[in-house]
């Protein structure tokens, strides 16, 4: 029996000596020489969720930008992915959109602070804010966490704080906002469903 | 607002059918309209006189294709077997092609031979006309299989074009709903061959949606995107395009199994034929090979040797 044998295949200029191109007489001198001139382009297409709501529509990120080159990558055009079985390609304005988001010039990218009565912002470390946050909740928590109700029953919560989480989260991401929340009696958190 | 309409209609909302797994090819236009892309790409691509064969070459595929009969099918049962076992029905291996295809390339030389060549195309046609019936059944047997060597490079295009006729009226005649998906899905579900190109569709509601055509029998299957057709590795793709150049093509590196596929944007131009333009793009496998790429099929009509 003949069976297949798939082979791989490389289109070196050598190879194109030994060609059908070749071999019928054509020359591809000047396309090689041309090819000379040129240079790749390197892009990429990555799968993402859209940030905004809890639909979590599939997106395809595009970028720019040979990584290798040490140029700084960046992305060029978002759509739907076509692919994604909830949102089937389709995006909603806000989704749609997304590219203005990314690339906004008042986009947050590190810890900011405005103090009570302040009219600025101002950059702070990630571990100031850290410890800030959590000396607050510390604080309110000792002051308003209830142990038990009227009835006298024991429910240990503390409602004067919510949370709210991202709706592109992973199914672990869920796990940990709800143990984490759940275990200092938080009762109000939200993912972000229906922004 | 009167009873039953909406400022937004049900329908312009609610999802279409998944796309369908398999898009057969419809064999009216298929070589015809291939011809024309042929002769458009002459115009900007070098060396023209190449193009405008290959534009001959589809025209011819096009006649010998209008001309040939309903070909024989295989039973009811054998079809049942291969999707029941995620088998393609026309793979090589176990689909033994009748000789209506020598009559295809009889067909094809017989027209390309009325048509004003260069003196080597024409004595090339000449010579593929006095081959010998067995020497070009090893050949086609030879190239279907993937084994480009033994073939002989002045006659391959030919051979390989009236394959393809044969192959897509045998995939035509199929019906696409009993076609299962294979366990390699960078293989054509219709005949195992790999793909020559991707396509990515721009019409309605399959806009984005990648579709890899078969490089002998245009079947069309769907794969999803960002995904390496050859090994199926999600991680360490990559598209490179010629910079300044058409940006509708480009090609999908994995950096796993060091493999490419030429990805048709069909969106920024909807001329693109996965074969015409894959022999248009020859540029861009030039430089691939530089960087180490290879690919599963001869760039379409060069059949430049295995490396």
């Amino acid at each position: 029996m003949e069976v297949s044998r798939r082979q791989f295949f490389k289109l070196s200029g050598a190879a194109l000596a030994s060609s059908s191109l070749t071999a019928l007489g054509f020359s591809a001198t000047e396309a090689k020489a041309e090819v000379r001139e040129f240079k790749l382009a390197r892009t990429t297409e990555v799968r993402n969720t859209c940030p905004y709501c809890a639909v979590g529509c599939g997106i395809l990120m595009y970028s720019l930008g040979d990584k290798a080159k040490n140029a700084r990558a960046s992305i060029v055009h978002i759509e739907g992915d076509p692919d994604h079985p909830v949102s089937r390609g389709s995006l909603c304005p806000k989704g749609a959109a997304l590219l203005d988001f990314v690339h906004s010039p008042s986009r947050v990218l590190y810890p900011e602070y405005r103090a009570p009565g302040e009219s600025e912002f101002k950059r702070v470390s990630w571990d100031w804010a850290i410890e800030r946050i959590a000396r607050l909740m510390k604080e309110d928590r000792d002051k308003n966490f209830v142990t038990h109700n009227e009835h006298g029953q024991e429910v240990n919560r503390w409602v004067t704080i919510g949370f709210l989480a991202a709706s592109a989260s992973t199914n672990e991401a869920g796990f940990l906002t709800w143990k984490v929340m759940r275990s200092l009696g938080i009762v109000g958190f939200d993912n972000q469903a229906r922004v | 607002m009167s009873g039953n309409s909406y400022p937004l209609e049900p329908q312009a909302v609610e999802f279409g059918a998944p796309p369908p797994f398999v898009r057969l090819p419809d064999v009216s236009n298929l070589f015809a309209k291939r011809s024309e892309r042929f002769v458009q790409l002459a115009s900007t691509r070098q060396p023209a006189g190449f193009f405008l064969l290959l534009s001959h070459l589809a025209k011819a595929q096009h006649r010998a294709l209008e001309e040939l009969t309903s070909l024989p099918m295989p039973t009811a049962s054998y079809l049942e077997y291969c999707r029941e076992n995620r088998l393609a029905p026309f793979a090589p291996d176990m689909f033994k092609p009748d000789t209506a295809w020598l009559s295809v390339l009889s067909r094809v030389l017989d027209e390309l031979s009325r048509q004003d060549l260069t003196a080597d195309a024409s004595s090339a046609v000449r010579r593929a006309r006095q081959l010998d019936r067995a020497v070009l059944q090893a050949w086609g047997s030879a190239i279907v299989r993937g084994i480009y060597e033994p073939v002989d490079r002045q006659v391959a295009p030919f051979i390989f074009g009236a394959l393809q006729v044969y192959w897509a009226k045998l995939a035509s005649q199929l019906e696409a709903e009993k076609i299962s998906r294979l366990n390699a899905p960078g293989d054509c579900p219709v005949c195992g061959c790999p793909p020559v190109a991707g396509r990515i569709l721009a019409e309605g509601q399959f806009r984005g949606n990648r579709y890899l055509w078969c490089n002998l029998c245009a079947t069309q299957w769907h794969l999803v995107r960002i995904k390496c057709s050859n090994c199926e590795s999600t991680e360490g793709i990559a598209y490179y395009s010629i910079e300044g150049q058409n940006q509708a093509i480009k090609a999908e590196t994995c950096e796993k199994c060091k493999t490419y596929l030429k990805l048709m944007y069909l969106e920024q131009d909807v001329n693109l034929d996965p074969v015409a333009d894959d022999t248009g793009s020859y540029a861009l496998d030039l430089m691939l090979s530089e960087q180490g790429y290879h690919r599963r099929t001869p760039v379409s009509f060069l059949f430049a040797a295995p490396e």
